[in-house]
């Protein structure tokens, strides 16, 4: 896949990547903290990425274009701008809101689970935004407002491009910085994605030089 | 060739762009604000596929993949189609895709392609006077499509609501 060098933010390297990646690290950290005392048992997370990657491979993590996901997106505004993406597997999700109703479950209808489910899936959604929100507010001192969440399930392919479009006047490659958390005994995985917009990444950056 | 007559599907990617001929089948997954589109020749049947992200390339875009933007794409695909032997009159268009999967993307400006992405495949397509026989575009889910080179059948898949229909 042809590349454009057009761009200087495609020339960001090793510095600049490893600053994404502790932004990363902090702000998904927070976020398994507070998943975990709300389903009360352990959420670790793994090493977070910040790479870029063709269009291409961002899909394939998620077992390509055409495999159900549930997308989490929350708009961020204020210092930075852009958005923060939370992906599951339709299975994970799932389990991840049976888990929420707990006990309740059993005493409701299909269609009552189903919109339980939903709003616990998006309060899951606010909580652990909202801190990985505050971790990263807290680390670059710069003011970040959060949306409602918003869920949707559909196929990963077109979740996904929202990544693919919001980088794609900048060259044919995404600024990808993900975080996998993981709970032993139900192996529950998600991808967690900051997606701040070009001007966002500058202003990130030049604070990590001040820092 | 040996297996003739028993097609082969293509698939492409984001960004990308292919020109087969019957038996071929061409196939694009998981469109998002995306825009699959097809041009076909019913007579030579050799078609064409691209995977449109965005509206318009930027002004100074030399080097640019053409593939990715609807006002450079759907040319380039005209030339390729017309290389391999297919009549620039004849071409027909389907397209598919463009929708907003989510509302909250909506309000943010250089997010909200799906709209966009639709209006300049049809400008782009107007201007080369090529008619569009069919399309499904725009709402908020995303959408799969095959495109079969010996029928001229489009098929867009849905996952939710499940779901698939030939255009």
């Amino acid at each position: 896949m042809g590349r454009t060098d057009m761009y200087n933010i495609h020339q960001m390297s090793g510095p600049g990547l490893d600053f994404f990646r502790e932004l990363e690290n902090i702000g998904a950290a927070h976020a398994a903290t507070a998943l975990s005392m709300m389903l009360s048992r352990p959420i670790t997370i793994r090493v977070p990425k910040a790479q870029f990657c063709d269009y291409g491979e961002i899909c394939d993590i998620l077992n390509g274009p055409e495999s159900v996901v549930a997308g989490l997106l929350v708009a961020i505004s204020e210092d930075i701008r852009g958005f923060i993406l939370l992906v599951l597997s339709e299975e994970d999700a799932k389990t991840l809101s049976r888990s929420l109703i707990g006990d309740l479950a059993g005493s409701m209808s299909e269609a009552e689970r189903e919109e339980f489910g939903t709003s616990a899936l998006k309060e899951v959604a606010n909580i652990l935004i909202g801190s990985y929100i505050t971790a990263i507010s807290e680390m670059t001192g710069l003011k970040i407002d959060a949306s409602v969440p918003e869920l949707v399930f559909d196929m990963a392919g077109a979740v996904m491009n929202l990544l693919a479009v919001a980088y794609g006047d900048f060259g044919d490659r995404v600024l990808f910085m993900e975080t996998e958390f993981s709970d032993r005994e139900n192996s529950l995985m998600g991808h967690f994605f900051l997606i701040p917009d070009m001007e966002s990444c500058k202003i990130l950056l030049e604070k990590f030089a001040v820092i | 060739m040996i297996d003739a007559g028993i097609g082969k599907t293509h698939i492409i990617g984001i960004a990308e762009l292919k020109v087969v001929r019957a038996p071929d089948k061409l196939s694009t997954l998981g469109l998002g604000s995306c825009v699959g589109l097809v041009l076909y020749d019913s007579v030579t049947k050799i078609g064409g596929m691209v995977h449109i992200m965005l509206p318009q390339a930027p002004p100074n875009g030399e080097g640019l993949n053409r593939a990715k933007y609807a006002d450079t794409a759907i040319p380039e695909l005209i030339r390729q189609l017309a290389a391999a032997g297919a009549q620039p009159r004849r071409l027909t268009a389907k397209l598919a895709g463009g929708a907003h999967m989510f509302s909250t993307a909506k309000h943010i400006d250089f997010l909200n392609v799906g709209d966009r992405n639709v209006e300049q495949c049809k400008r782009s397509l107007a201007a080369h006077a090529i008619p569009i026989l069919a399309e499904d575009t725009g709402g908020e889910n995303g959408r799969s499509i095959e495109f079969c080179c010996e029928t001229g059948v489009l098929q867009v898949r849905t996952v939710s609501p499940r779901n698939t229909r030939l255009l």
